[in-house]
């Protein structure tokens, strides 16, 4: 069953994507199960389709949206049975920018790769970041620019959080159109990512990392 | 090292793939191979100061949301430009509203904003007039722009007669507005138009067939005014990103390509001219098609993306197609040094300019963040370099 729910996000095809999962609930089924089983591996090979060109935009979006459709039906359970997301994520496209459409695709991989996301939307100040960073004591802060101009911003961004002394608090990722590896690291971000199934290699990685962190005890 | 042949000459000749003087050279002969207002101003500046070329002109904007501008005689002069460009007028029954917030409607029905309120940034769209659309039926409801409108026209026919019998430059059309795929996303969203050629492809044909029949009505006007004088015709629909092709070139041709060969074969019915396709980003896969649904040129040729390598497109493609463009405006022209820019200049016109087959301009349009010397450069070291090659 999983398998074919897999085809039916992979196909985008939301009607049959939520009429699995519905089964799959009723059948007993455990939410995280179909979760980790059907929708993660299937955005993954969505991912991975993307990148060789097999998928282009049409594909990859009606693909997310059959997976949303399954997500309003897990996402309540979820949260009910006290499982934790993988990470928690706050995303936004910085101030000046409205640009989102990269943001939003990045936004429906984290989601299917685990992660929880709290999508500030477009033209986001330094300090609404931090605001939503501190409240939801995210773990991964991503920031999305599209305009040579506005990429400027994102050095604002990390030196508020370093004023505020939290910088240590959370991981900090970039991403878009004029963004290069190189600048990221001028602005000493924690990482940088070329589309959207990198930055979710990449989020994986800042949690494994946390983890260990935390293992070791430091 | 002096021209033998007039612009004219040297661009037709250009476009029938023969070997010409020098390679002929593009600056605002199209709305998307021109300058914005910031560089223009930059460069008018810089000419001003090094050269004494003073205009005192103000500068005629074409396009509000790209903010870019028509050149003035004394720079397409100075730079031996060989293109002079018909532009379409605005119609008379639509004036672009203009709200508080940098922000205007256009007649599509399209809300734009500028993120900054400086003066050199496009106008981002932010309302899209059919993104609640459920049906056909919202088609038929809603407020169309008019095809018909005749102050596109006013006054052209006069000024491309002028052009053609008194200069001696290739004349290029630039009817404003007239894509369809590109439309469908402002109008619509792009991400639920997206998703429409995928959910729902009868309403996305349905879109698609009403803007054509609208782009075909203002087409008819224009070419009926000008369309006799003209080496080129200008259409734009991007189908490409920096990294790969927006659609499998399968849903282009079950989805938008119909519409392409309709409009392209009903423009080649009304005028002798070439027809210049406009998309940006990596359209190496589509190019068959492309060259299949009746383009002669194709423009920008944006060498940053991926899989542009310009040896290869002409090895490929060469003969059956002319490249328009072609010199790297993301980073050669905007943080190149001068010698940075002779040596793209060379690379560009090497790969490309062998038995025509190429026309020289920038990528797109020329920024503000281009410093003018760039600009200069570029241009009269094509010339230079394309006249000492072909001696």
């Amino acid at each position: 069953m999983f398998a074919i729910l897999k085809g039916a996000v992979i196909n985008g095809d939301r009607q049959k994507t939520t009429e699995i999962t519905e089964t799959l609930i009723n059948q007993g089924s455990k939410a995280m199960e179909i979760f980790q089983n059907g929708l993660i591996p299937a955005m993954d090979i969505v991912g991975k389709k993307m990148k060789n060109n097999e998928f282009f935009i049409p594909e990859v979006l009606i693909s997310a949206r059959a997976m949303q459709g399954a997500m309003e039906i897990l996402r309540p359970l979820i949260v009910e049975s006290g499982i934790k997301p993988i990470g928690k994520v706050v995303i936004g496209t910085v101030k000046g920018d409205l640009h989102d459409i990269g943001k939003n695709l990045v936004i429906m991989l984290l989601e299917g790769a685990g992660f929880q996301v709290i999508d500030l939307g477009i033209d986001v100040s330094a300090e609404n970041f931090i605001k939503k960073i501190v409240e939801e004591e995210a773990d991964i802060l991503a920031l999305s620019a599209m305009l040579s101009t506005t990429m400027q911003q994102m050095k604002v961004v990390i030196q508020t959080l370093e004023q505020a002394s939290l910088r240590s608090k959370v991981k900090v990722m970039i991403g878009g159109a004029p963004l290069t590896k190189s600048y990221a690291e001028m602005i000493s971000a924690d990482g940088y990512a070329t589309d959207a199934n990198e930055a979710v290699l990449l989020a994986r990685q800042f949690i494994q990392a946390n983890s260990m962190i935390k293992e070791l005890g430091a | 090292m002096k021209e033998q042949l007039t612009p004219r000459e040297r661009v037709r000749m250009a476009l029938n793939h023969q070997a010409t003087d020098r390679v002929p050279m593009d600056l605002g002969g199209t709305f998307i191979s021109t300058l914005t207002l910031g560089a223009y101003e930059n460069l008018k500046r810089y000419l001003g100061e090094t050269e004494r070329i003073s205009i005192d002109k103000p500068v005629r904007v074409i396009n509000k949301w790209g903010q870019t501008i028509r050149p003035d005689e004394e720079i397409l002069v100075r730079l031996h430009i060989d293109t002079r460009s018909i532009y379409s007028k605005a119609p008379r029954r639509w004036r672009d509203y203009d709200y508080q917030n940098s922000t205007f409607v256009d007649e599509w029905g399209v809300l734009r904003q500028r993120s900054d309120p400086g003066p050199y940034f496009y106008y981002d769209v932010i309302g899209n007039p059919l993104a609640n659309a459920t049906g056909i039926e919202d088609l038929e409801r809603f407020r169309w722009p008019d095809g018909t409108d005749l102050g596109r026209i006013e006054g052209l026919r006069e000024e491309a007669e002028y052009l053609y019998h008194n200069t001696s430059y290739a004349l290029v059309g630039n009817l404003m507005g007239v894509d369809i795929f590109e439309i469908c996303w402002f109008v619509r969203g792009f991400e639920q138009f997206f998703m429409d050629l995928a959910l729902n492809p009868e309403f996305a044909h349905a879109l698609m067939r009403k803007i054509t029949d609208i782009q075909k009505q203002k087409f008819e006007l224009y070419l009926g005014a000008v369309g006799e004088f003209l080496d080129v015709i200008v259409i734009l629909d991007d189908v490409a990103t920096q990294r790969g092709l927006m659609i499998s070139p399968n849903t282009y041709k079950t989805m938008i390509m119909p519409y392409h060969r309709e409009l392209i074969s009903f423009i080649k019915e009304r005028t002798p001219a070439k027809l210049l396709f406009h998309s940006c980003g990596a359209v190496v896969d589509m190019l068959d098609q492309l060259i299949d649904v009746g383009i002669d040129i194709i423009q920008p040729v944006q060498v940053s993306a991926l899989g542009m390598d310009t040896q290869q497109l002409k090895t490929r493609f060469g003969e059956k197609v002319t490249f328009w463009g072609g010199v790297d405006t993301q980073h050669v022209l905007s943080k190149g040094t001068v010698g940075e820019v002779r040596e793209e200049v060379e690379h560009r016109i090497s790969d490309l300019g062998l038995n025509g087959g190429y026309v020289f301009g920038a990528v797109h349009n020329i920024q503000f963040d281009v410093p003018p010397i760039n600009i200069v450069t570029m241009y009269d070291h094509a010339r230079e370099f394309s006249l000492e090659m072909n001696k």
